[in-house]
């Protein structure tokens, strides 16, 4: 890629893939890790099915967020499993995304508490 | 692959599943979802069971359907905006055509909607599956046979079927002879390539016990004239259509090369022995292909030129006046068949004067497009399949009626809806729309289910084993073809019968259907309701009285009466012609297998025949029937056609065919003494009324035969045969070295398979082991037409009888929920339960009644197109008409009584409360 692409037009995320680019975050896994590591991680809120998965996964792939990775797990025997990491833009949206939803929860907090302060 | 049994059925399901998705996506995804698939339903299993692994299905569809919608809406959107957009890949597809977001929005809401009542959606697309599965299961069995024709081949749009007719069209065929067929050959330039074959039976072995094989003679531009290539090695060259019998070459078909040579990679250049002869293997055909009628299985090809050493028979290249080929020939380009016909009759006449006179008035050329059948019984096949295929359509507008009328019941609960939508200012369309696409979507979620039945149950077809005389195969799974037409008939039903419910749903004035309530609801629903379930009635009644007609034509053909006795016969085919036999010592061994199964235990009476009975296969010849003044309508040369068998002596005692008159065949009447015939009583009644039979005389080509016994008249060919009249010659006097054993045992007949097996093994260690199958079995295949019809009319009957009922019982139940104040206040003002229960039982039985008469009606006209398949079965039988008529009233009573009954225990209390 000759030009680095605009960062502000792929977010803000929709929560499925912010919920993808953090379970990749942490190591490069296949399908089923990532099906397990998002369910595991929203206490079974958000529970992907493989149609939706993949589709979200061909969207990511190509908006060049996630790559499909060369190395394997060492314990994983099974050859055919595609892996998928995050690429250097793929971890710039996510940063990008999580401080601007950083920046909102400071803002939501400020004005709880500022509600409690001051009851109308 | 996974080692996990458990999952391996399932897992096939899911990648029946992924079809839904676009190509693309497919591709590249499938393995990892099949992988993940797998991983989740071991996870659900372990975790919750059966239970878990419902829910993950149910989820997985929901899934697959919202997913693959997305993706073709991408799909399409890409294609579309690529061709009007001019920046490449915007990052986010934008805003696209507004049509694609309606569409896209519809399925959307159709995915939400459908969800939302997940028993409503996988009831009605378990009733889709099961119509769609009939149609689509019979649809790829009959589009495999008639529209598959030749697989394997190259353009088969092209391929013709030639045969020979006599010129008055009366439809009566004559097999070509070799140099008819080289003249065609040589002489036509409407064709480009016209190419000879037949059947011929070989034993091919590589050193011990040799296989019996089915086997084609063939040209040596036969290959390429069908257009195939081969898998390995080569196929013939023209070369080998020159000097007749040096050309000892073989090709294999890929099954037999597996099945016999464990797809030896290096067979091409090895030699195998056929009919004991040494032949050079010089190439593999393809796996797909296997000769011109592809559900018989062919196993090895050998070129023409080799038949007068194969069947010897010296003058079988030369020889006019033999037929025994099949011609099939290439249309060269912009030619059409009139062209075609018109050049070949023309070179036919040209030639005539080489032929015996008998082959004169043939000189009518039939030229049909290649259908994998014999051009003569293709016709019957079609109009058989055509009537298989309309049984199984009813069976889905069956099923379509009861998902309409599931729709409609829905349309009523969702009335509010609509009309706030309405209110909310959305238009008619938009909302019929809506409701269409849902219809849509449910017909073909519903096609899917159908196409993994029609998968299934085709597979159980391939595994049927016919009792026929030569090895059937039948691949009739569904290809690209049976796809599309699933999918097209899903759009149609959907469209079809989700209008009615979508009209009914978005027929309100908003003003009246946000002020809700349930009464009124109008009578013009609870009609059209009605009117499906009367059509359900009388559809599936139509069903029944087919395969009750169908079941009354198989005991009718089982009882009639052959005039001969067939129970403890058993019947094998002897063929040693392909062992290396020559006629002196093939009758040496007939006589010797004769006496040898004499001696076994319990075995009363052996003779030969050349053909089967009753088993449709049939002969014929003429002869001059001497001292009889010809009829008015006669041929000129006083010739008569008369069907003929040809049978060894004792032939009668095996069969117990009386004899009324004279004596039958004997030993002492053999090649050297002059011929003999015995007649039937059919054949004395109408060539010497009034005479003695015994002593009369006919001739044929060469010979004169004296009539030395009348047999009974009795059924020869077929079962449901008009009776005929009929020569019996001795097959010592007419002789073939390839013969059907016969054997008569006091015992069961089925107990002499292996003895048959050990006699000719003790006989000839090297003779393939024939296959030994019972008269009773043997003569199966005659009524199979009607079994097969019986019983794909009773699996839809009663499928579309249980649908039917269902309809029905929604109904009535319906009505019920909908009459509860009334029947509160009824029963407030006395009415008992009987009484309530007899009103609801009279209104469901009100249709009930409406239903039988149409589906009456539908049947007085419609079972007489079945009448060619019904053995003299009438297709008014009083029977059929009275029993099941009465039976379907009975399931129907049930269906009526379950809501009547709680209809009567309706607390009027409770009622008048709501």
């Amino acid at each position: 890629m000759s030009r680095p692409p605009d960062i502000t037009t792929l977010i803000p995320l929709k929560p499925v893939e912010l919920e993808l680019l953090l379970a990749l975050a942490a190591e490069e896994r296949h399908g089923y890790a990532l099906v397990q590591e998002i369910t595991a991680q929203t206490d079974g809120v958000v529970q992907l099915e493989p149609g939706n998965l993949y589709r979200v996964i061909k969207r990511l792939l190509a908006d060049g967020l996630v790559q499909e990775s060369t190395r394997r797990a060492i314990d994983d025997t099974d050859e055919r499993r595609r892996y998928y990491r995050l690429t250097a833009l793929g971890v710039r949206v996510l940063n990008a995304e999580l401080s601007r939803i950083r920046s909102i929860m400071a803002r939501a907090s400020v004005r709880a508490f500022t509600r409690r302060l001051n009851p109308a | 692959m996974t080692n996990d049994r458990g999952v391996r059925w399932p897992e096939r399901a899911y990648a029946a599943l992924l079809w839904l998705y676009p190509a693309p996506f497919r591709r590249r995804f499938a393995t990892d979802m099949r992988e993940l698939f797998v991983d989740r339903c071991r996870a659900e299993r372990l975790r919750s069971g059966r239970r878990g692994v419902a829910r993950l299905w149910w989820r997985l569809m929901a899934d697959a359907v919202t997913a693959a919608g997305h993706e073709h809406a991408a799909d399409l959107r890409e294609r579309f905006t690529s061709r009007v957009a001019t920046l490449p890949n915007p990052p986010r597809p934008a805003t696209g055509d507004p049509m694609f977001e309606t569409m896209l929005h519809d399925l959307r809401y159709t995915g939400r909607m459908l969800r939302k009542s997940p028993a409503f959606t996988i009831i009605a697309m378990l009733v889709i599956a099961l119509g769609s599965g009939a149609v689509t299961t019979i649809f790829s069995a009959a589009s495999a046979l008639l529209f598959r024709p030749l697989p394997g081949a190259r353009d088969p749009g092209r391929l013709v079927d030639i045969a020979r007719t006599d010129t008055d069209h009366s439809r009566s065929y004559i097999t070509p002879s070799y140099p008819f067929y080289t003249h065609l050959r040589d002489e036509s330039h409407q064709l480009h390539g016209v190419a000879a074959w037949t059947f011929i039976q070989l034993t091919v072995s590589t050193g011990a016990q040799g296989t019996t094989t089915f086997g084609n003679l063939v040209s040596a531009n036969y290959f390429s004239v069908i257009g195939v290539r081969p898998a390995l090695g080569r196929f013939f060259t023209p070369d080998e259509d020159r000097n007749p019998g040096a050309h000892p070459v073989v090709v294999l078909s890929d099954g037999f090369w597996r099945g016999r040579f464990n797809a030896d990679p290096a067979i091409v250049g090895k030699q195998v022995l056929v009919n004991s002869a040494p032949y050079i293997v010089i190439g593999v055909a393809p796996p797909k292909f296997s000769g011109v009628f592809p559900i018989v299985r062919t196993d090895a090809w050998v070129p023409l030129t080799m038949a007068p050493l194969l069947q010897h028979d010296a003058t079988a290249l030369t020889d006019p006046g033999a037929g025994w080929l099949r011609i099939i020939g290439r249309l060269a380009d912009g030619v059409t068949i009139p062209q075609a016909r018109s050049e070949l009759a023309t070179i036919a006449v040209a030639h005539a004067a080489e032929e015996p006179a008998d082959f004169r008035e043939f000189r009518g050329i039939a030229i049909s497009r290649i259908t994998g059948f014999p051009a003569d019984a293709s016709g019957a096949i079609m109009a058989f399949a055509l009537l298989l295929l309309v049984i199984s359509g009813m069976v889905l507008v069956i099923a379509s009626v009861n998902v309409a009328g599931m729709l409609l019941a829905r349309a009523t609960t969702r009335r509010r809806e609509m009309a706030l939508r309405i209110a909310l200012g959305a238009g008619r369309a938009r909302l019929i729309r809506q409701m269409l696409t849902e219809s849509i979507v449910l017909f073909v979620g519903g096609a899917a289910g159908g196409l993994l039945i029609a998968v299934f149950a085709t597979r159980l077809f391939a595994r049927i084993q016919l009792p026929a005389e030569v090895p059937i195969r039948a691949d009739v799974a569904p290809d690209y073809r049976v796809l599309a037409f699933a999918l097209g008939l899903a759009l149609i039903t959907g469209v079809v019968f989700g209008l009615a419910p979508a009209l009914e749903a978005t027929r309100h004035d908003p003003s009246v259907g946000l002020r809700s309530e349930s009464a009124g609801s109008g009578t013009r629903r609870t009609g059209l309701r009605n009117a499906l379930v009367v059509g359900q009635l009388a559809i599936s009644l139509l069903l029944l009285m087919s395969a009750g007609l169908f079941v009354r034509a198989l005991n009718r053909g089982q009882q009639i009466p052959a005039g001969f006795e067939i129970a403890h016969v058993a019947t094998a085919p002897i063929d040693v012609s392909t062992s290396g036999y020559l006629e002196p010592r093939a009758r040496l061994f007939f006589d010797a297998l004769k006496q040898r199964l004499l001696r076994a235990p319990g075995v009363a009476a052996v003779s030969y025949a050349r053909w089967v009975p009753l088993t449709g296969s049939s002969m014929g010849t003429r002869f001059r029937i001497d001292g009889r003044a010809p009829a008015p309508g006669d041929r000129p040369d006083n010739m008569v056609d008369v069907s003929l068998g040809v049978v060894a002596p004792d032939y009668f005692a095996v069969m117990q065919m009386p004899l009324v008159r004279g004596r039958g065949f004997r030993d002492a009447d053999n090649a050297t003494a002059p011929m003999v015939a015995v007649v039937n009583e059919a054949f004395a009644r109408k060539y010497w009324p009034g005479r003695d039979p015994i002593g009369q005389t006919f001739h044929d080509q060469q010979n004169q035969i004296t009539v030395v016994g009348v047999a009974r008249d009795a059924k020869y060919f077929t079962l449901n045969e008009a009776l005929q009249p009929f020569v019996f010659l001795n097959l010592l006097q007419d002789w073939a070295p390839s013969a059907n054993l016969f054997v008569r045992t006091t015992g069961d007949a089925a107990t002499l398979a292996p003895i048959i097996r050990d006699a000719v093994r003790d006989a000839d260690p090297l003779l393939p082991s024939p296959a030994v199958v019972t008269m009773a079995v043997a003569t199966q295949v005659g009524l199979l037409p009607q079994r097969i019809a019986a019983a794909v009319t009773g699996v839809m009957g009663v499928l579309g009888l249980i649908l039917a009922v269902v309809g029905l019982y929604g109904v009535v139940s319906f009505t019920v929920s909908q009459r509860t104040r009334e029947i509160g206040v009824r029963m407030a003002l006395g009415a008992d339960r009987a009484t309530v229960l007899r009103m609801v039982l009279r209104d469901g039985m009100r249709l009930v009644v409406i239903g039988i008469v149409v589906g009456l009606v539908l049947a007085v006209g419609a079972t007489r197109v079945m009448s060619r398949f019904l053995y003299g079965v009438s297709p008014l039988d009083p029977y059929v008409f009275a029993v099941i008529p009465i039976g379907l009233a009975a399931a129907t009573l049930i269906a009526s009584y379950l809501p009547a009954r709680r209809a009567a225990s309706t607390d009027p209390l409770a009622a008048l409360r709501e």
